[in-house]
């Protein structure tokens, strides 16, 4: 007669193997030790590592295992996305208050926007189940229009890096965060996997873990600036209103990082369509460069010249002529659905 | 920026304690902690599954401290730092986080810590290089000798600066050792290294620590390395950090000549040749139970 295993057994015979110890360790968030005190009976998982540790089991015995953690635990484990409280904590607000008041001006935008993404990604994704936010911000062209966005910081927790620096991809109308910024409103999509072939959907990084993603504008006197950008590895995970709440409240937070002139309104955009991210990524490999060398020009000139502003100068550059390769390239009949995004 | 008066303040830390520096010591602590291969890759399975209970002194935001509480959700993790602006933040993070087993306090590690002896597992210190005068780390680490348990561990994990192609990272490392000798923050007599990798293994023997070990680490932040950001914002927002330490320790004597080497470091560390890597060191050592004594 055999006997059945406990989920602490089967764990035990998982993690038994480094390679799957060390991967079911990244993948709930806890170290190899701690997986190792809860084989043992020395400790147990908390709620919040549940989901997690469910997921990342993947042997034939998942369905056991499940089981197993059910009776020790609990049915709430089919509970996936625990709702974040809808309040962001009033002691950060005032940090970001102050943020604005005291922070030399050259220093602000990257502090005030890297505190308020640290803090959101930590409050919106509590299970630590992957999220990805950045900042894509309205970049002007000559005739004063707005005609493409500039992703100009992010921030990603596993499985995504944690790389901080941008990828400078350039967004248009046919995109998520286009469709935010044209529109003025918040956009959702619940399953990206379901709609392939939109260019809303396409992905901002080449490792494509975005499964469901939300936008909203950041706003001033109702002109935008640009809009923030949120993306889980999870489906529907921006459908609740806890989290369409906290993704607007965090937006307005973040507007504190933008001057009044970063604002336009709203019959000043006229976003158009970009060219896909493996063409932009073949012409990235020359944009740090090319504001280095704008750098390097300004300061043996004797100017003064930041990082920040060659690097507007220089996408202004970019955008120009990536959406002349658009125009050159892209089907004129091109269709943009609007059918798979909710305005909300 | 706020001055750097140490004798006043008794806070010694050159970048001082803005929001900006929060976020940096977030980013920086992170990247080092991957590069080093983990929050504790030295430590064995062993000593790591016998943790119950864990001190940062000098956490700062508290990076460390916070991974350390998500990565050990069933081990209690302390942090104690002088700033009341950081462990507020840390305190935000912890709360964001939703972790219950991360506790933080207001507390100058130049005073005996606030515990009782023997009170944790293991007791951390990391990069207090440039905030801990070289004069206090003999009683700093025999404080935290008291608080561990017998048969726990200290550790210390220190860098040095790093080796570059670039005059202008050169000049700025040069800027900060002669600011630290003036101050009283370097352990050797000249301006070309902190020094802190050579004294580490000695000051934990001199506190009383047996089996004491070493383990170098590095971080490549040459262009085209993963870490090039990482190093990037390293050095460019120390330097925009580091000006009321400069001219209060008189190694510079303008802001204009600042602004100048920070437009030289950033263009530097952009360019397609830029090489350079930081080396950090980490120091551990047991406190004696009564058998190690014997």
């Amino acid at each position: 007669m055999s006997m059945s295993l406990s989920w602490r057994d089967m764990l035990r015979d998982a993690i038994s193997e480094p390679f799957e110890r060390e991967r079911i360790a990244r993948a709930v968030g806890v170290s190899t030790a701690t997986l190792i005190r809860w084989s043992k009976g020395i400790s147990s998982p908390r709620p919040q590592n549940l989901g997690q540790l469910q997921r990342s089991f993947l042997t034939e015995k998942h369905d056991e295992f499940v089981a197993s953690l059910t009776e020790e635990f609990g049915p709430p484990l089919e509970v996936e996305i625990p709702e974040p409280s809808a309040l962001i904590d009033f002691s950060f607000v005032r940090q970001i208050w102050e943020v604005r008041a005291m922070t030399p001006e050259h220093l602000l935008f990257w502090t005030l926007c890297r505190k308020v993404l640290e803090y959101a990604s930590r409050q919106l994704d509590g299970a630590r189940t992957g999220m990805m936010i950045s900042v894509a911000q309205c970049i002007p062209s000559r005739n004063g229009k707005v005609q493409t966005l500039r992703e100009t910081i992010r921030y990603g927790t596993e499985p995504w890096s944690t790389d901080l620096s941008p990828h400078s991809l350039f967004l248009g109308g046919d995109s998520l965060a286009g469709y935010a910024v044209s529109y003025g409103r918040m956009q959702v999509i619940d399953d990206l996997r379901e709609n392939v072939g939109f260019l809303p959907l396409t992905p901002l990084t080449p490792e494509k873990h975005e499964v469901s993603a939300a936008a909203y504008p950041i706003f001033y006197a109702s002109r935008v600036a640009g809009c923030m950008l949120f993306f889980s590895t999870l489906p529907g995970y921006f459908s609740s209103d806890a989290q369409r709440t906290l993704i607007v409240d965090y937006t307005h937070l973040i507007s504190l990082a933008f001057k009044p002139e970063q604002f336009y309104p709203l019959e000043q955009i006229a976003l158009q369509i970009m060219p896909p991210l493996e063409v932009q990524q073949a012409k990235f490999s020359t944009f740090q460069q090319r504001v280095t060398d704008l750098m390097k020009e300004a300061f043996q000139a004797s100017h003064v010249l930041t990082r920040t502003q060659a690097e507007e100068l220089v996408s202004q550059q970019f955008a120009e002529e990536l959406l002349l390769f658009s125009q050159q390239n892209l089907p004129i009949d091109k269709e943009i659905r609007h059918d798979r995004v909710q305005s909300i | 920026m706020t001055e750097y008066n140490p004798s006043e303040s008794r806070n010694f830390y050159i970048l001082g304690d803005s929001h900006s520096e929060m976020v940096h010591l977030i980013d920086s602590g992170r990247d080092f902690t991957r590069a080093m291969g983990g929050l504790l890759p030295e430590q064995s399975e062993e000593v790591q599954t016998s943790l119950r209970s864990v001190l940062d002194v000098g956490c700062g935001p508290g990076e460390w401290t916070l991974a350390m509480a998500q990565a050990f959700p069933d081990v209690q993790v302390h942090g104690i730092d002088i700033s009341q602006g950081m462990i507020d933040y840390a305190s935000s993070l912890a709360h964001a986080s939703n972790l219950d087993n991360v506790h933080f306090r207001v507390g100058n590690a130049l005073d005996p810590l606030p515990f009782p002896d023997n009170s944790f597992d293991l007791a951390n210190m990391r990069q207090l290089e440039g905030v801990i005068p070289t004069a206090s780390w003999p009683q700093l680490l025999k404080e935290m000798v008291r608080v561990v348990r017998p048969g726990g561990i200290v550790r210390v994990v220190g860098n040095e600066w790093c080796v570059s192609n670039s005059l202008a990272l050169e000049t700025m490392h040069r800027l900060m050792l002669r600011g630290w000798q003036r101050v009283g923050l370097a352990h050797v007599p000249d301006e070309r290294n902190y020094g802190i990798a050579a004294v580490q293994g000695s000051y934990l023997r001199d506190a009383g620590c047996v089996n004491v070990q070493e383990r170098p680490s590095i971080m490549d932040i040459s262009i085209g390395e993963y870490f090039q950001q990482s190093g990037y914002q390293l050095f460019v927002v120390s330097l925009a950090l580091v000006e009321p330490f400069f001219l209060s320790a008189g190694v510079m004597n303008s802001k204009e000549e600042l602004l100048r080497l920070q437009q030289q470091l950033e263009i530097e560390m952009s360019d397609k040749d830029f090489k350079s890597i930081v080396y950090t060191l980490t120091s551990w050592g047991e406190k004696p139970t009564d058998t190690t004594l014997q």
